[in-house]
């Protein structure tokens, strides 16, 4: 469903993605892992054609995002890691708005946005200007304008972060029934948890790079010793890390008892 | 540096200006008492400008700004909090009437040969000022917030200074039509508001008439004790007021957090009442998303940003009267184009609704990117050809503004008594130049917007701003021209009929090439998330 072909990203002398060939069977959650400024975000970028890419392509279905953006677009649902809203409209305002811009007919789309506003408990909010909305509450208005045209494929940045764990458990369950009815879900997360207990498929990325991928047994596999994908995802992207935290609390960090804390006060 | 070079550029013409304005004022027995009083009148209006300002700057430093919540979480005691911030907003002030204020002063000085004191003096009488009007307006916020929401209170207030720098403009504007002709007598209108300036009564008690007069006594090298000791006391009487209501802020900022989250409380909508018919599965073909590339359906979505960016624009009070200001300074702005025109309200209507129509189009349209901020990616990874959105934009812009071009055309014209052909005529033309200037200024926004704007003047970088700078002058320059080379009979004969043709040509032409320059643009965007 989704296809990456040596897609590349480039800015001037850095290489923010390079060459990452991956596919993505239709009806797979897939988790999209790495560290810090690994080139996800960019990725995803990419993949929504937010971004043009230096050499590749991504395809969507059979659409290629670089030559047939349009049907590629129409194919997809796009939740950014910090989803940025119109402070001065209302949730329902909001997915009225997406209705009009993704075409769903208005009858349609009102009836599907209302049943979303109730599925993600944003319907007491509905008619409260977004500026009010905790992050929590963004993250949900924003899956909420990307599930109203039903897309066969949804893509997410970072989706359940800030979420709180009733409405992350909600989500973590709509994304495996979405998956079970047909549609493909790519997400990206450094929650390993939530990738361990949610994927079907998973792929790591560092430094642009892709350094595994497959399923998560095959992953914990690929790496002599690993029990959890966790200790893959470390020996696969940086090591080493237990050693740096064992010399900061030597050298910076006193040990400390309830007796110094009352000469304090 | 751009802008610093700009700002250098006005305040030395002010500098050059005022010199010059005080220098003839000197030599001239009928005009000597005015050269005081505009020193009083140039303290006054950047102390009433400054107090209005800083009312809404005070709420943003105490109540708005992002590092509030940990400044207040921190073990910080309320009153060193609350001063502190006081001198932050004073820095900021500063900035704004300083470099048109400061050369005016100076100038003064050097009309009628002050000393180096006095100089020295301007800006710290000047900042003496500007302290007044930030200690009252951290004063005053701290006792409104607490009452009204402060989204809404520095909106109108926002209002109020538009309105009071709508009304200096328009007085600016009408003293040039009218010459210097107030000034032959004391006993006219800006004869008697000078006086009233200057001397005693209720405007004695303003702080800015403390300045002045510090100003004047040290430039006539006469005592200054009183109006120092006026200014020193007010102001360490006002510091000593903040000091004791300082305390409440932590309580003011906490009752202000309940207020703005009840101000975000929309009223019922229509969507709501449609809740009631949802039943049933839905099937995945009735929701499924569709492309826009054709130019129907970019009407119709145009439809849909109209109906947005309508709810956008009126819910920020801070936008709408950006907006709002602006196009009326421009509407007035052939006045001072066409000084002969005085007597000839009619031929000023016409002129009026062209600078209107040009600066409502030009404004609506250049805004339409930036005004979604970083919310503008909702719009590019949509399935929409970027010809179908540049359509989809124009076409709300169009629907937003021109309901306004007919209303101000109609009604200025039919105010001024003029008869039904005359109304349509300029409904035509205000139509025109409005549609012309809806496309370049749309192309403004596509290569000059900033989503990440805090004031919306910065909605536009200085590239779009001088673009709007160029056109308003182009304009006044056609109408000013006009009017030098023909007489009153040439005036009267004067007819914009033969024009509409190339007009309507010109439109759609700039239209298809902002149409093509803007879609290739609209890339410019895509670091937006």
């Amino acid at each position: 469903m989704i296809r990456l072909v040596g897609l590349t990203k480039r800015y001037g002398q850095l290489t923010a993605l390079d060459d990452l060939t991956l596919e993505v069977p239709r009806g797979t959650l897939f988790g999209f892992l790495g560290p810090n400024g690994a080139g996800k975000t960019t990725t995803i970028k990419l993949l929504t054609g937010l971004l043009k890419p230096t050499a590749g392509d991504a395809f969507l279905g059979p659409h290629s995002i670089v030559t047939q953006p349009l049907e590629a677009k129409a194919l997809f649902g796009y939740v950014a890691d910090v989803p940025f809203l119109y402070d001065k409209l209302t949730a329902r305002e909001f997915l009225e708005f997406m209705g009009a811009l993704y075409r769903v007919p208005e009858e349609a789309a009102r009836a599907r946005g209302e049943k979303l506003l109730k599925l993600l408990e944003l319907d007491h909010a509905a008619d409260t200007l977004v500026e009010a909305y905790s992050h929590g509450m963004r993250q949900k208005t924003a899956l909420a304008g990307a599930l109203l045209h039903d897309p066969p494929v949804l893509i997410l940045d970072e989706p359940t972060s800030g979420l709180d764990p009733a409405s992350s458990r909600r989500i973590k369950q709509l994304l495996r029934g979405l998956v079970s009815r047909g549609r493909t879900v790519f997400f990206s997360t450094q929650v390993l948890e939530v990738a361990e207990k949610l994927c079907d498929r998973v792929a790591i990325l560092d430094q642009g790079k892709l350094v595994a991928h497959g399923t998560l047994d095959e992953l914990r596999q690929s790496v002599p010793g690993a029990r959890s994908l966790e200790e893959a995802f470390v020996t696969l992207t940086r090591g080493g890390e237990d050693r740096v935290i064992e010399e900061f609390l030597e050298e910076t960090v006193e040990p400390l008892d309830l007796g110094a804390l009352d000469s304090i006060s | 540096m751009l802008q610093l070079l700009v700002s250098t550029f006005v305040a030395a013409m002010f500098l050059i200006g005022s010199t010059v304005w005080f220098r003839a004022a000197q030599a001239d027995p009928g005009l000597a008492p005015f050269a005081q009083a505009a020193v009083f009148g140039a303290l006054h209006a950047a102390f009433l400008l400054s107090l209005v300002r800083d009312m809404g700057a005070a709420i943003g430093h105490l109540f708005q700004a992002p590092d509030v919540p940990l400044l207040l979480a921190a073990p910080v005691r309320a009153r060193p909090l609350v001063l502190l911030r006081a001198g932050e907003a004073l820095a900021d002030a500063a900035s704004f009437p300083a470099p048109l204020l400061a050369p005016i002063l100076w100038g003064y000085g050097i009309a009628v040969g002050a000393t180096w004191i006095y100089y020295a003096a301007v800006p710290l009488v000047m900042a003496g000022v500007l302290f007044f009007s930030v200690l009252l307006g951290f004063l005053v916020s701290l006792f409104v917030a607490p009452k009204v929401p402060i989204g809404r209170a520095r909106g109108w207030i926002r209002g109020a200074t538009a309105i009071l720098y709508l009304a200096i403009w328009v007085g600016l504007t009408w003293w040039n039509v009218s010459g210097a002709r107030h000034l032959e007598t004391m006993a006219g209108g800006l004869g008697r508001a000078a006086h009233a300036w200057s001397g005693g009564g209720p405007a004695a008690w303003i702080p800015s008439a403390w300045a002045a007069r510090l100003l004047l006594d040290l430039a006539a090298g006469e005592s200054i004790l009183v109006p120092l000791g006026l200014l020193v006391a007010g102001g360490t009487l006002l510091l000593a007021l903040l000091a004791l209501v300082a305390p409440r802020y932590p309580e003011s900022w906490q009752r202000a957090q309940e207020l703005a989250r009840k101000a975000t409380e929309t009223p019922r909508t229509q969507a709501r009442r449609w809740s009631a018919t949802v039943s049933g599965a839905i099937a995945w073909r009735g929701v499924r998303a569709r492309e826009t590339a054709d130019p129907v359906a970019a009407l119709g979505l145009g439809g849909a940003l109209f109906r947005r960016d309508r709810r956008l624009v009126v819910r920020d009070t801070a936008v709408l009267w950006d907006i709002a200001l602006l196009v009326f300074m421009s509407s007035v702005l052939p006045i001072l184009a066409a000084p002969v025109l005085a007597g000839r309200i009619e031929r000023l209507v016409v002129f009026g609704i062209v600078f209107f129509s040009a600066e409502l189009g030009f404004d609506l349209a250049s805004r339409a990117l930036p005004l979604e901020r970083r919310a503008l990616p909702w719009m590019l990874k949509a399935p929409v050809s970027p010809a179908a959105h540049v359509t989809a934009r124009l076409a709300s812009a169009w629907l937003m503004g021109w309901p306004l071009v007919c209303a101000v055309s109609v009604l200025a014209t039919w105010a001024t008594g003029q008869n039904a052909t005359t109304i349509a005529l300029h409904l035509i033309l205000g139509t025109l130049v409005f549609s012309a200037l809806v496309p370049i200024g749309f192309a403004a926004g596509v290569f000059f917007g900033q989503p990440e704007w805090r004031h919306p003047r910065q909605m536009l970088n200085l590239g779009g701003r001088l673009i709007l700078a160029g056109i308003l002058v182009a304009l006044s320059a056609v109408i000013a021209l006009a009017y030098a080379e023909g007489d009153a009979g040439s005036l009267r004969a004067f007819s914009p009929s033969p024009l509409v043709i190339p007009f309507v040509i010109l439109v759609v032409m700039s239209d298809l090439l902002v149409v093509w320059a803007s879609t290739i643009r609209l890339r410019r965007f895509e670091w937006l998330n």
